[in-house]
């Protein structure tokens, strides 16, 4: 009697007594979403980790994992109720029993897409179980059944050709029962222009990975990926860039402009792809303790660079009068000294947007990361050169407008800065060898 | 104040160096997100598909003996990827459907047994192993799966020279994985270290997919580590983990060599990560607990443990070596005893034997623990905790010089293989003369 | 271990749980709460794949008819983009016989090395890193003839194609296709590495032959790769005397040894043959379950006296089970006329059922005596056929299998048919509608190593 009582008690568990079980059950109304959230714990979870507060804290911590869009926009969860259990289990322990009821306003006035995945405990062993339900919408193309075969973690089909089940995500399409029109929702959270960039950035990654790329979406991905360019460029932390634009375009000669916004481009294109090249080698060929000598030896390499720059740069500053730097002191005073002091100039202008260049833009590196996944490198590469001119158009816009305004405050600061700009760039080169080599070290010991 | 101009573009760029680091270095804020790119490829060989192709087909040819057997082996593998026992009882089904299946010569299907065996190994009825290894053997000698069964059999049930005869049939017929690193576990029983490592090589050389490689990394770490190489057994774990990052030994094995390089905070993390997974590792991650001062942790990790073993046992699975050892350092000695030499009387491994020696010696019953802990040794197996327990058993004896020798061995074979074991090894030598 | 020749769609389950079964239970007590010492827990999926022979075919070579090609097939499912290899401790050879009697008169061995060197990997992350198998290491290897009990280099150092990566990785891939083609010594040519697999196979037809159920019928090829080594000789070379005229049959076969380990100081380390092909489903569907692992490690010249293969081949249990599912009658036990296809070739002179003379040793004219053995038996005489027909000699295309075996034989349905009594007698022809849809992948090419290149994420 006894051992049939506890057959069937375990038989509850499919995964066992270490077993933490999920189910999402998501009710979509005209004007909110509900989601039923319940985490079953087996005897073991239950035990180890006892519930460390009210129900309604451990269910925040489960709201602010849960992980849902509409059309690309977080939903604003909020705790409706929350309950806890405890329940007799096997041998003599217990298990217990997590009920979290949420809801998020939303508007269904037009066809949406919505995404869910509820990301709390998602390290632990378990039946993962998502369901979705309409009230008064209508669901499309839902990757989710609507009922529980699992009787919301109450009964768990157990027969030998059943596995547990394992949904971790859901996505479908949600439209009004009956057409009323509203406005758009508003969008809560980051602010317009990241947002914007950011969806720019998804549809571009969508594009490349489109399963059949015709020539139309080609291009209209090359397109996308220069307004992206354009507007990283703009963004801030390549001030400096701009400047150096600036000042080459304020030389009087257009052609010096153009010269660092080649330079950008083919810096940041480098970047990208000498970067792109180097975390697939490295994270496919070495093993982790190789990787990490590895790293350290290059930072160390980066590192000792930078410092050999630093020094003939501070060296040209300390003996203006001398060495090979001579000549530069008397610029302004002599004729043929002008040459000199154009040509050390332009050359720290050129760092300075090989420096702004260098920098690779992670979504550059995602989308050739991408692209080399799905085997269409020559493609990631071409959209990787677009980026860095969509950034040269933006820098070579910029200083000529600037060049236009004539500003001179800002000329008179940046004449200040001229003479460090070879010691600002060595010691960029040699923070970026530090950090590296100061990374590798701390992943190796 | 030119100096401080002078500097001002530094501290810039040092400024700026560090907030491009935060930034953009691998786990930094702006690529915390990124998606991983995703990938083309699939395998052929992936777990969890397999099982249900298997189950799909067997809705529609429910008499099918191959697939059933097949189903039994994927669902073992399940169990032992997962560490959970409730899979053990769905291979027991599918077996026992492939066995009930008509066959061309009336024998049940040689797989199936193959799977039983392998079944009553995983639920620690070796006995029971032996007998449905040795109904295969009979049925169909070349199988050399079942040799496999066998040795693993023999090794738990103490029955050195068996396991070995069985071993060199299988290294004889098919020179694989599974017979390489067999070989390698008798090589380390019998105390050779060498050969053992090489054929573990060996057979890293052969996996085709990463359970396996993350196998034989595994094996290897274990083997540095009970070989006083905590930094090796620490590269392997590491790399067993790249392989396959759910590996949870090597993940407990990582812990450990952490704990012994005195990298506590890192020990601690891995620790927490494996038993969050499994409960195989709560009684040394209690211990390394406890040997810290955390005396609470350790006990909610003991506690883990004793559920588990209640479970187990309401299961019908009992694991008296784990109880009994649990018991003897952390319980009343001599229900230790009760348990262990219940389990001698089944088995006769070093393993029983060492334990059942320790638990007697924790009980008062120096002399008979000698014997025991003698016997642990007999194997020739460079093992540093047998033979701490045999130099703090011939301490209580007396014997100070044995002692001494033992637990000398003891911190030379492996100088980290307890966390408060190998202090007290260092403090008894201290202490005596 | 055989995933030998007939895959089909769901062959992935199969393969997993043959792999499963025979390579190993590396199972063993699992779950040992608190004990981290001998704590003994392996994969319950050892697969041997590197030296798992999957096809092997043999015929006289269409645009250089004074030659015949050998292609074997190793380590199959290779995925499109992932490098794979041939395992370094282990022997790869094929065997010809030429005198009838089970004993290789020339064997063809393959042994490896890694050069060392990794190329850049751009397809996996390194969570996708399983170990030596799949990482990308360039291998060379060494090509030895062994005639006469004499050993002789043919090719040191040799270039092995790895698969195809894309761009940066593999540039030009025709071009590594091309280099990877070699010249041996003699007029002979050879390549190894990675191709397309030629592979195909109708899905009734295999799920009847292996597993005596009834699927859709379909014929499909398989969208992986597969490791060949690939042989262009001489009919001079193989035939006995040299004399292909006199002497035109041959058997082939491939088998893969590996190297095994002493065990506590004593044992051998010899090479053991792990892997054994020459008919295609040979082992699967005449050898019983039981001994297939054991047919793995015979050699040719013992399947007369020993007693598996030759009463294996007389009364195969699968023809039973064949017969049952597919409603229709298997021909009574002994079966001479499987013996005459499997183990002697087909020839008039020992009055087996099959009345022909097609492809025994017992037409070399020089050939003594004459043992049963298991060869994929070639009669290098045999003109090509201008129109070949895929169920070869059952449609009267005598120079298709069973004479040798070409890239677009197939062999399934042939050797399900055979089982149930074609040629000798009336059989069911009609069991696998020979109009059935066919998805083949990549065509076959025109010259040696005549195998498509290796299929990639796009095609």
């Amino acid at each position: 009697m006894i051992t049939a009582l506890v057959a069937t008690v375990l038989a509850a568990h499919p995964l066992g007594n270490f077993s933490v079980n999920h189910y999402d059950g998501l009710t979509i109304h005209r004007d909110r979403i509900e989601h039923l959230a319940i985490v079953d714990s087996a005897e073991i979870p239950t035990l180890q980790q006892p519930p460390t507060g009210p129900a309604h804290r451990t269910c925040t911590e489960l709201r602010d994992a849960v992980r849902a869009q509409v059309d690309g926009r977080p939903l604003a969860w909020q705790v409706a109720d929350a309950s806890f259990a405890y329940q007799p289990g096997a041998a003599g322990l217990r298990t217990s029993r997590l009920t979290c009821r949420l809801t998020a306003p939303l508007r269904v006035d037009r066809r949406l897409t919505l995404t869910f995945a509820n990301a709390y405990r998602a390290d632990t062993i378990g039946w993962r179980e998502i369901t979705a339900n309409g009230a008064g919408v209508r669901l499309r193309a839902s990757t989710v059944p609507a009922d529980s075969v699992s009787g919301e973690l109450r009964d768990y089909p157990a027969d030998l050709l059943s596995s547990p089940l394992d949904v971790r995500r859901a996505r479908l399409t949600v439209e009004p029962g009956d057409g009323t029109a509203a406005a758009p929702a508003r969008v809560p959270g980051a602010d317009a222009v990241t947002r914007y960039t950011g969806l720019l950035a998804d549809r571009l990654n969508t594009l490349i990975g489109a399963d059949r790329l015709t020539v139309p979406l080609g291009l209209l991905a090359l397109l996308l990926s220069l307004v992206l360019g354009a507007v990283h460029a703009a963004m801030p932390g390549h001030g400096k860039t701009v400047m150096a634009a600036y000042l080459a375009g304020r030389r009087g000669r257009l052609r010096d402009a153009v010269t660092v916004a080649a330079t950008v481009t083919a810096t940041h294109t480098a970047g990208v792809l000498v970067l792109g090249v180097l975390v697939t080698v490295a994270s496919a060929v070495a093993g982790e303790v190789v990787m990490g000598w590895l790293g350290v030896a290059s930072g160390v390499l980066i590192a000792l660079i930078g410092l050999a720059l630093l020094r003939s740069a501070l060296r040209h500053r300390r003996h203006p009068g001398h060495g090979h730097g001579h000549g530069h002191g008397h610029g302004h005073g002599h004729g043929h000294g002008h040459g000199h002091g154009h040509r050390r100039w332009s050359d720290g202008v050129v760092a300075l947007a090989m420096a702004g260049g260098l920098v690779p833009s992670p979504s550059a590196l995602v989308v050739l990361l991408g692209a080399m996944a799905l085997g269409r490198t020559a493609f990631g590469v071409l959209t990787v050169v677009c980026y860095g001119l969509g950034m040269a158009l933006t820098l070579l816009v910029t200083a000529l407008t600037l060049r236009r305004l004539g500003d001179l405050t800002l000329a008179g600061r940046m004449r200040r800065l001229r003479p460090y700009s070879a010691a600002l760039t060595a010691t960029f080169v040699l923070l970026v060898g530090t950090g590296v080599t100061l990374r590798a070290v701390a992943a190796l010991v | 104040m030119s100096r401080v101009r002078r500097l001002l573009p530094l501290l810039g760029c040092v400024l700026l160096g560090c907030v491009l680091l935060t930034l953009y270095a691998p786990e930094g804020v702006l690529r915390r997100d990124e998606p991983p790119p995703a990938l083309a490829s699939w395998s052929p060989y992936d777990l969890a598909g397999s099982i249900e192709a298997a189950q799909r087909r067997l809705r529609r040819h429910p008499d099918d003996a191959a697939v059933w057997a097949s189903l039994g082996h994927m669902y073992l593998e399940q169990a032992r990827r997962t560490t959970d026992t409730a899979y053990y009882d769905k291979a027991k089904g599918a077996f026992e459907r492939s066995m009930r299946q008509p066959t061309g010569d009336g024998e049940p299907y040689i797989d199936a047994m193959i799977g039983m065996g392998a079944l009553a190994n995983a639920r620690h009825d070796f006995a029971g192993a032996v007998r449905w290894a040795e109904r295969a053997r009979e049925a169909a000698p070349f199988r050399w799966a079942l040799y496999g069964v066998l040795t693993d059999a023999y090794l738990e049930l103490g029955r050195y020279e068996q396991a070995e005869t069985a071993l060199r049939r299988m290294l004889g017929g098919r020179p694989d994985l599974a017979s390489f690193t067999r070989a390698a576990r008798l090589e380390h029983l019998r105390g050779r270290p060498g050969p053992a490592r090489d054929l573990l090589h060996r057979a890293c050389a052969i996996p085709g997919d990463p359970a396996e490689y993350a196998f034989c990394q595994w094996q290897l770490g274990e083997l540095a580590w009970h070989n006083g190489d905590p930094r090796a057994a620490l590269a392997a774990y590491t790399q067993a983990l790249a392989a396959d990052p759910g590996h949870l030994p090597s993940r407990a094995g990582k812990a450990r060599a952490e704990a012994a390089l005195g990298r506590i905070d890192q020990a601690l993390r891995d620790y927490a990560a494996a038993v969050a997974r499994s409960p195989s590792f709560v009684v040394e991650y209690g211990e390394l607990l406890e040997h810290l001062g955390d005396r609470d942790g350790a006990r909610r990790q003991y506690a883990v443990f004793t559920a588990q073993h209640k479970l187990l046992t309401a299961n019908g699975d009992t694991d008296n070596l784990a109880v009994g050892t649990f018991t003897a350092n952390h319980g009343d000695p001599e229900a230790a005893v009760r348990y262990l030499r219940a389990e001698w009387k089944r088995r006769q491994s070093v393993e029983v034997a060492d334990a059942l020696g320790w638990a007697l010696h924790r009980a008062g019953h120096h002399t008979e623990a000698a014997t025991y802990a003698a016997r642990a040794d007999a194997l020739g197996g460079r093992n540093a905790l047998f033979a701490y327990h045999r130099g703090e058993i011939e301490h209580a004896l007396g014997h100070t010089a044995a002692a001494r020798a033992h637990l000398t061995r003891a911190l030379s074979v492996n100088p980290h293989f307890a966390p408060a074991g190998a202090a007290r090894a260092r403090a008894l030598l201290a202490e005596t003369p | 271990m055989q995933l030998t020749s007939a895959r089909g769609r769901w062959a992935w389950i199969t393969g997993t749980s043959v792999a499963v079964l025979t390579a190993t239970v590396l199972l063993g007590p699992t779950m040992r709460p608190g004990t981290a010492t001998s704590h003994w827990d392996a994969p319950a999926t050892t697969l041997n794949k590197q030296i798992d022979a999957t096809d092997l075919y043999a015929f006289t070579s269409p645009e250089r008819q004074d030659t015949v090609t050998i292609v074997a097939g190793y380590i199959p499912f290779q995925a499109p983009h992932k490098p794979y290899q041939f395992d370094t401790d282990a022997r790869y050879e094929v065997h010809v016989d030429n005198t009838g009697t089970g004993k290789a008169a020339v064997t063809y061995r393959w042994t490896f090395a890694n050069k060392g060197l990794p190329v850049p990997s751009f397809i996996r992350k390194r969570e996708h890193k399983a170990g030596p198998l799949d990482s990308l290491v360039e291998q060379s290897y060494t090509l030895t003839r062994v005639r006469d009990g004499k050993s002789e280099t043919l090719v040191r150092n040799g270039y092995v194609a790895p698969t195809d990566m894309g761009a940066p990785a593999t540039p030009d891939y025709p071009a590594l296709r091309r280099k990877a083609v070699l010249d041996l010594p003699g007029g002979g040519k050879v390549f190894t590495g990675t191709a397309a697999d030629p592979f195909y196979s109708d899905n009734h037809a295999v799920n009847l032959l292996r597993f005596g159920l009834p699927f859709f019928p379909v014929k499909t090829g398989v969208p992986t790769n597969v490791s060949a080594l690939a042989l262009q000789l001489p009919k001079s070379e193989l035939a006995l005397g040299g004399d292909p005229d006199r002497n035109p049959v041959i058997g082939v076969w491939t088998t893969a040894s590996r190297r095994s380990s002493s065990l506590l100081g004593s044992g051998s380390a010899d090479y053991k043959q792990v892997s054994r092909l020459g008919n295609p489903n040979f082992n699967e569907v005449i050898i019983p379950l039981k001994h297939r692992d054991r047919f793995n490690s015979l050699r040719p010249d013992g399947d007369e006296s020993g007693n598996l293969v030759v009463p294996s081949t007389l009364d195969p249990d699968q023809a039973r089970v064949v017969a049952r599912q597919a409603k229709v009658a298997a021909p009574p036990a002994p079966r001479k006329d499987l013996e005459q296809i499997y183990l002697t070739g087909l020839t008039t002179r020992t009055g087996g059922p099959i009345d022909l003379d097609l492809n025994s040793h017992q037409l070399n004219q020089d050939a003594s005596r004459v043992a049963k053995a298991e060869e994929l038996r070639l009669n290098m005489s045999t003109p090509v056929a201008t129109a070949p027909d895929k169920y070869g000699l059952l449609k009267g295309d005598v120079q298709g299998y069973p004479n040798g075996r070409r890239l677009i034989d197939d062999v399934v349905t042939v050797n399900l048919r055979m089982l149930l009594g074609e040629p000798a007698g009336r059989g069911a022809p009609g069991l696998i509608a020979e109009d059935n849809p066919a998805f083949l992948l990549k065509p076959i090419t025109g010259s040696f190593p005549y195998l498509a290149l290796p299929i990639t994420a796009t095609g």
